[in-house]
Order: structure tokens, then sequence, then C-alpha cells
């Protein structure tokens, strides 16, 4: 369990907490405790203790935002982005405004998995989240996709 | 991944309101949201920089941790299969108890203060005066402590304490060897109704 739980913080803990990491762990650990004694059976799946590392995480991001103990740095937390997922996005000033506009156009159909596309999830893992059949994703994140970069060209951005 | 739509939609750092819980983002990202919640939830991320990036962790992890099946209730007609997964779940069994008898690590006293509950108690104290104490959080607080080792096995538990420390009893650190790693974390409910949580502290057995 340890070695899963130590396996999940170091990929998942943001950069902006990795001097907490050995904190979060052991808060991870007792939270499965907790859950445990409440339930009376072990929950200790693979699965289940990368969850409790991402809701651990994830209360903290959320909790130092409330607290702003430690404000935000803009560009560690790019670094940490774009170490995921490498992009360019200083080379088109403006661009995400318009590309909000034109996201909230889209029919909903199309919007969902062509913002899941954007967050960085593969077809088949659109196709779980909305609980839908692969190609019809497909489909409609490719045709959603065209009708935003045309939405796009028309407010003058051709990323 | 070089797409420049990305780029844009993953920069937004702006932080929207009523955020769903990591839970929530989690059972969605998991595919086991109904479809108007998670549309509701996807639509959020647009605006709110702060839920994208859960998603995005989120996705991470699941991506990342190993698919573990459901262990199936032992049936009639598949007892091989039940003697598999209890030959595993034995297996799990004693690399855990490897896990336990591992020596702890070099540490003292772990976490900072979070809201107000800070310990008192130093490094070390001796099994017959293990004797937890934290900072108090009001004159009417009650106070909840749990005692584990570092595997999560309980060594002792109180509820409604009145005062800030709790005298683990011996008993309960009777097969603890010496140098071992005690973790323990107060919750406290204080006169106004709110509670807080501790982060975990670290105490060694003398």
């Amino acid at each position: 369990m340890r070695q899963v739980l130590e396996l999940a913080f170091r990929r998942l803990t943001p950069s902006e907490l990795l001097d907490s990491r050995e904190d979060l762990k052991q808060s991870a650990l007792l939270r499965i405790l907790e859950v445990e004694s409440r339930e009376r059976q072990r929950v200790r799946t693979a699965s289940y203790l990368w969850q409790v590392a991402f809701t651990t995480i994830a209360d903290e991001l959320r909790r130092r935002r409330r607290a702003r103990e430690e404000p935000v740095e803009t560009e560690r937390l790019e670094a940490r982005v774009a170490e995921l997922h490498p992009t360019a996005p200083a080379e088109f000033p403006g661009l995400r405004e318009a590309l909000r506009a034109c996201l909230e156009h889209l029919p909903e159909s199309r919007r969902i998995p062509v913002v899941l596309h954007l967050q960085g999830f593969a077809p088949s893992e659109v196709s779980r989240v909305l609980n839908s059949p692969g190609k019809r994703v497909e489909n409609l994140t490719y045709r959603g996709l065209s009708a935003l970069r045309r939405c796009l060209a028309a407010k003058g951005h051709s990323p | 991944m070089s797409d420049p739509l990305i780029g844009a939609f993953q920069e937004n750092r702006e932080h929207g309101q009523g955020c769903a819980s990591p839970e929530e983002i989690w059972r969605a990202v998991a595919g086991l949201e109904g479809q108007d919640r998670t549309a509701v939830l996807v639509d959020h991320s647009i605006g709110c920089g702060d839920c994208a990036r859960l998603w995005r962790l989120a996705r991470q992890a699941q991506a990342e941790s190993a698919p573990t099946p459901v262990v199936p209730i032992p049936h009639a007609a598949n007892r091989r299969r039940w003697a598999v997964v209890a030959g595993a779940s034995l297996a799990a069994a004693a690399a855990l108890l490897f896990l336990v008898q591992r020596p702890p690590a070099e540490n003292t006293l772990r976490g900072p203060a979070e809201e107000g509950i800070t310990s008192k108690t130093g490094p070390e104290l001796p099994r017959d005066a293990f004797l937890l104490r934290w900072t108090p959080q009001g004159p009417a607080a009650t106070y909840r402590i749990q005692v584990t080792l570092p595997d999560l096995t309980e060594v002792d538990s109180a509820d409604a304490l009145t005062t800030p420390e709790r005298l683990v009893p011996a008993p309960a650190l009777e097969r603890v060897p010496s140098g071992s790693e005690i973790l323990w974390r107060v919750e406290a409910k204080r006169a106004d109704g709110r509670s807080v949580t501790s982060p975990p502290f670290q105490t060694r057995v003398k």
C-alpha cells in the first residue's frame, strides 16, 4: 500500500506542493484508515489509493488557494503544465479569451468532447467519461474542432 | 500535443465559483457521473482553471493507476478462481507484514500547523508514559484522536476528550518495538461548531 501511495504522490504532486509531499502522504494514509474504520472493511485497491492521493492533493491545492498562505507562482505552475502538456500558448495573445467565447457557442454535444480533448484526454478516455461509443465521440470532437477553428478564424485567430 | 489550442485552454488560471468536490470530478473522469452532471462539470472547467487542472490530474491518476478488478465473491462453481485470489491476498498480507517490520525513516515531527493545532509533544516518548499533547482550541472544545502505526494499524483512539492530551495506554504499545514511529492526528470540535483537523504528527516509542 505504501509503495502504491508513494508512486501516486511522486507522479501527481504538483511542484508547488513538493515540500509537503510527505505530509500529504501521511494525511492520505490516515484518510484510508478512517474510511476503513467507518466502512468496517478494507478498501485498499490500487485505484482507490490513487483516488485518495488525488483528492488529498486537490484538497491541499484548494486549501492553499483559500488561505492564500502560499500565493500561486505562475511561472512554476506553467512549468509543471508545460512538463505534462508541452504547449506554446504565449505565441497567441488573446487566443484564450477568443477560445472561451467560441467554445460557449458550440452545441453541447460537441463542446463537451472538444473541451475534454483540449484537456488532453485521449478519444478512448473521452468515450469513457461520456459513456458514448468511441466512433461517435471522435466524430463529434472532429466536427467540434472544425467549428471551433472556423469561429476563431472569424475572430482573427488561426492557430 | 503541440496544438496551441490546447495550450491556450490549459493556461487558464482563473478561479471559478461553485466548484465540484474532487471526489465528484474523479467520478466524472471515471465515467461514473450521469451525462447531464458531467456536462455541467466540464462546462465549469472552461472558466475555472482550478477545476480544469483537477480534471487533468484525475485523468493522469486514472491513466497511471493499474486497473484493479473487483475481488469476486466466492461462488460454488468458481472455487479455483477464489483460491487464486486467496493466494494473492496471502502474498499481499505477507508483503504488508514486511512493510510493517521495516525500520522507520528518520523523522521527528511531521506536518506544518494547520489552522491552529500543533503538537506539543517531543519527538520521542517512553512507552509507559506516552502522553500526546497538542495546542488547545478553546475552552469548550472537544477532541478526537487516532493513533496508528505507519501501516495504519490502529494503536489507540479516543473521542470526546475535553483536554488537549491523550495518554496512550501502555498495553496498546506492548507489541510496538522500541524506536518505532507512531502516527497520530487530532480532530477538534470548537465551541463555535467548527471542526479543525491537525496534520499527522509523528512520535517515536522509546
